[in-house]
C-alpha cells in the first residue's frame, strides 16, 4: 500500500572519505577511494575503510561511553547540529525520535576490556558492560548529543541494521508516533569482525571491486551516517522502504534472490513508483562472488526487462561499514538526488559478463528522480529503501 | 497510538517453562535448559543458547495465540546480544594465529535467533532486531505496535539475554531469561489490552529482580505478571537509566 513520502532535511557522514559531510561527499563526487592497511595484528591480508582522523574524546561525564563508535556519533551529529536544533524547535523534543542502527556498537572496547582482563585479570577501571560494553552506551550518547526526548530504537539486524531504520522511522511518522527521526548508522572496526569475515573467507586482499569479473571479496569499513526525516520540510522524500527475509541460510544468499527481490518490490509498492521510474540503484554490492551474482538476478528480477537503472556499489570507497552501511549508502543516495549525479562504482572494471545490469565506470551527472538502496545481512535479512527527489 | 491485543506468552528461565509456571512460582530445579523443539537438524545443532531460549519463547507464545511461526511477523531485542559466541571469540582471538570459528562468528549477530526461526520455519517476513539499554522493552513494544499499525496483522514480540559470564559479569547475578508476545489488533478472544505505550518525564521504574539484578529486559516482568493475573494496572518497562530521562510505560488491562 502506498505511503507518505516524507521530506529529509539534512544529512551527515563521517567514515574512511572524511571527518565532514562535505569532504566525505567530495571524494565520493571525484570518484577517489580511501581503503588502508588493516588494525595491526589481523592475521589476514586486506584493507579497511578506516577512519585515520584521531577523533577527541567524549567530556570527562561520559567516560564510561567514550567509545570509538560514540566519537563517530558526536561527529555526525555535529554536523547536523542545526537542522536537529530546527526539528526539536519545531517539533518538540519528545516529538523527535531516533532510529539508528549497530551491528557491533561498542565490540572493540570489550575486545580492548578482554585484552586487559587476560593481562591484569581485572578489567578496566572505567569499563562497565552494562553501559560502556554495550549498545546501552550507543543509545546514552544519541540522548545526551541530540537533546531530543522521544523514542529512540537501536536496531541491529547486521548488515542491514541502519537500512532497516528507515523502514522503522517510516512507521513511527505514519503511526503519528513522532513528526521526526533521526535515522542513522554508527560501527567501528573492531578484530571479531575483520577475523570473522577473513574465516569465511570473505575478505579482498586488494581494494574490492563489486560487480567486477575479477572480484575477490568485502574491504571492511567503520564510520557513521544520520539523515533527518520529517513529516513537513524541504529535501529528498523518503518514498517507501520494504524488508523481506531469505529463509535460507545464515550467511549465504539465496541464490535466486527471492528475498532481495522481495524486499525491493515491496519497497517500490510502498512508494507508489513503477521499476520504470527507477534511475539509480545504490546495491549492497559487498564485491563477494555470491553477493554480487545474487543481488544482479533479484534486480533484474525486481525491475523486469527493459527497465536499465544505473546500479552502483560505494563500498569501493569506504569498504563495507556494516551496521552503518545502509545509512553511509543513504546518505550518498540523498546527495545524489540533491545534486543530481551518480557516482562511479568503483573497482567494476572489468564487469563480470554475467553481470547484465548498467554499471557505470564513470561518474554520471544528470537529473534523478528515484533511487533505492539495498541492505542485506546474515541471517537472510533483507531490506530496500526509496528515495526520491525534492518536490 | 493504536491499542494492541495480547494472545499469546512465552517464558522460559532456568526452572521456570512457561509464564504461568513463572507467576505462580512453580520452580522446576532440574530444568535448565529450553526445548526449542522447532529447531532441527543442523539448525539445532548449531543454535546458541540465547537463540534457542528466544525461539523456546516465540514458540509458545505463538502456539497460544494459534498463530503460525511461518507466516508471523516478528520483533526481536536483546540488550547484550549473542554473548556466549563472542565470548568464545574472545578466548580463540588469544591463542594461535587468533582466528575465529566461521560458525561461532555469524552466530554472534543480534539477529541470529531471528534468522535461525525464519530459516526453520520458512517465514520471509522481515524481522527486526533491537538492541540497547533500558529504553529496549518500550522500543521493541512500539517497534511491534507501529508494524501492526502498518499491516494490520499479528506480530510477535520476543526479548531475550543470557546470564552474562565471566568476566564481564562484574559479580552481578543475572540469569538466562526469554518472554514473547503475540500482539494482535484483534480483541476477540485476548487475554489483555495493552494501551498507551509512552515516554514519561517521571514515569514508574521497574524494580530489579534478585534472579536477573541489572538485566535489563527483566523490566518486563511486572507485564508479565499482570498479563497473567488479569490485573488492571499501568506497570513500568525501564530498570532506569544513566542521565536519566523519560521513561516506558504502558497500561495493561483484561482482555474480552
Amino acid at each position: 500500500m502506498k505511503r507518505n513520502p516524507y521530506p529529509i532535511t539534512g544529512w551527515s557522514a563521517v567514515n574512511g572519505l572524511g571527518t565532514t559531510t562535505s569532504a566525505v561527499m567530495q571524494a565520493l563526487r571525484e570518484g577517489r577511494a580511501t581503503l588502508l592497511p588493516p588494525p595491526s595484528g589481523t592475521p589476514f591480508e586486506t584493507l579497511c575503510g578506516t577512519v585515520a582522523a584521531d577523533l577527541p574524546r567524549l567530556p570527562e561525564e561520559l567516560d564510561s561511553i567514550d567509545s570509538r563508535n560514540n566519537r563517530f556519533v558526536r561527529r555526525g551529529l555535529e554536523e547536523l547540529a542545526e537542522p536537529l536544533a530546527a526539528a526539536r524547535e519545531r517539533w518538540g523534543p519528545s516529538r523527535v525520535g531516533i532510529c539508528v542502527g549497530s551491528s557491533t556498537a561498542a565490540m572493540d572496547e570489550i575486545e580492548n576490556a578482554s585484552n586487559v582482563h587476560a593481562e591484569t585479570g581485572a578489567l578496566p577501571v572505567a569499563f562497565d558492560v552494562l553501559e560502556g560494553g554495550s549498545a546501552a552506551g550507543l543509545a546514552h550518547a544519541l540522548r545526551v548529543f541530540t537533546e531530543v526526548t522521544g523514542p529512540l530504537a537501536i536496531l541491529s539486524n547486521a548488515c542491514a541494521s541502519s537500512g532497516k531504520a528507515f523502514a522503522s522511522a517510516r512507521r513511527w511518522l505514519d503511526a503519528g508516533v513522532v513528526d521526526a527521526v533521526l535515522v542513522g548508522g554508527a560501527d567501528s572496526l573492531c578484530q571479531m569482525t575483520l577475523r570473522g569475515f577473513g574465516s569465511l573467507g570473505l575478505l579482498s586482499p586488494e581494494p574490492t571491486r563489486p560487480f567486477s569479473e575479477v572480484r575477490r571479496g568485502i574491504n571492511i569499513g567503520e564510520g557513521a551516517a544520520f539523515a533527518l526525516v520529517e513529516r513537513r520540510g524541504e529535501g529528498p522524500r523518503l518514498l517507501g522502504a520494504g524488508e523481506s527475509a531469505d529463509a535460507h541460510h545464515m550467511t549465504r544468499p539465496d541464490p535466486e534472490g527471492a528475498g532481495a527481490r522481495i524486499a525491493m518490490q515491496a519497497a517500490l509498492a510502498q512508494a507508489g513508483i513503477e521499476a520504470g521510474d527507477v534511475d539509480y540503484v545504490n546495491s549492497h554490492g559487498t564485491g563477494t562472488p555470491f553477493n554480487d551474482a545474487m543481488e544482479a538476478t533479484a534486480i533484474r528480477a525486481a525491475l523486469g526487462e527493459g527497465v536499465d537503472p544505473l546500479v552502483v556499489s560505494t563500498k569501493g570507497y569506504v569498504g563495507h561499514t556494516l551496521g552503518a552501511a545502509g545509512a553511509t549508502e543513504a546518505v550518498f543516495v540523498l546527495q545524489s538526488l540533491a545534486e543530481g549525479w551518480v557516482p562511479a562504482s568503483l573497482g567494476a572494471d572489468p564487469v563480470d559478463p554475467k553481470i547484465a545490469l548498467q554499471i557505470p565506470r564513470e561518474r554520471v551527472d544528470g537529473e534523478l528522480r528515484v533511487a533505492l538502496s539495498n541492505s542485506f545481512a546474515f541471517g537472510g535479512s533483507n531490506v530496500c529503501v526509496a528515495f526520491g527527489a525534492a518536490e | 497510538m493504536m491499542d494492541v491485543f495480547v494472545r499469546g506468552i512465552g517464558f522460559f528461565t532456568p526452572g521456570f517453562a512457561s509464564a504461568s509456571a513463572w507467576c505462580d512460582g512453580k520452580e522446576d530445579p532440574a530444568l535448565e535448559k529450553p526445548e526449542a523443539a522447532v529447531l532441527e537438524g543442523a539448525l539445532r545443532r548449531r543454535a546458541t543458547p540465547l537463540t534457542r531460549l528466544s525461539i523456546e519463547a516465540l514458540s509458545q507464545a505463538v502456539r497460544m495465540a494459534g498463530a503460525e511461526l511461518a507466516t508471523i511477523a516478528t520483533v526481536w531485542g536483546t540488550a547484550h546480544g549473542e554473548h556466549t559466541p563472542a565470548i568464545k571469540m574472545l578466548k580463540m582471538m588469544k591463542t594461535g594465529e587468533g582466528r575465529v570459528s566461521p560458525t561461532q562468528f555469524h552466530n554472534s549477530v543480534h539477529n541470529t535467533a531471528g534468522g535461525y526461526a525464519s530459516i526453520t520455519s520458512t517465514n520471509t517476513c522481515g524481522s527486526t532486531t533491537l538492541t540497547g539499554g533500558s529504553e529496549l522493552l518500550g522500543a521493541a513494544l512500539l517497534e511491534a505496535i507501529c508494524r501492526i499499525d502498518e499491516t494490520q496483522e499479528d506480530v510477535a514480540v520476543v526479548l531475550g539475554d543470557e546470564r552474562l559470564q565471566s568476566p564481564f559479569e562484574f559479580g552481578a547475578r543475572t540469569a538466562d531469561l526469554a518472554y514473547a508476545l503475540v500482539l494482535s489488533p484483534r480483541e476477540e478472544g485476548a487475554q489483555a489490552r495493552l494501551s498507551d505505550l509512552a515516554l514519561e518525564a517521571e514515569g514508574p521504574l521497574a524494580e530489579e529482580h534478585a534472579r536477573f539484578g541489572p538485566l535489563y529486559i527483566s523490566a518486563g516482568l511486572p507485564l508479565l505478571s499482570a498479563i497473567a493475573r488479569g490485573e488492571a494496572s499501568r506497570v513500568p518497562l525501564e530498570l532506569g537509566r544513566p542521565g536519566g530521562g523519560p521513561r516506558w510505560s504502558v497500561t495493561i488491562s483484561p482482555g474480552a
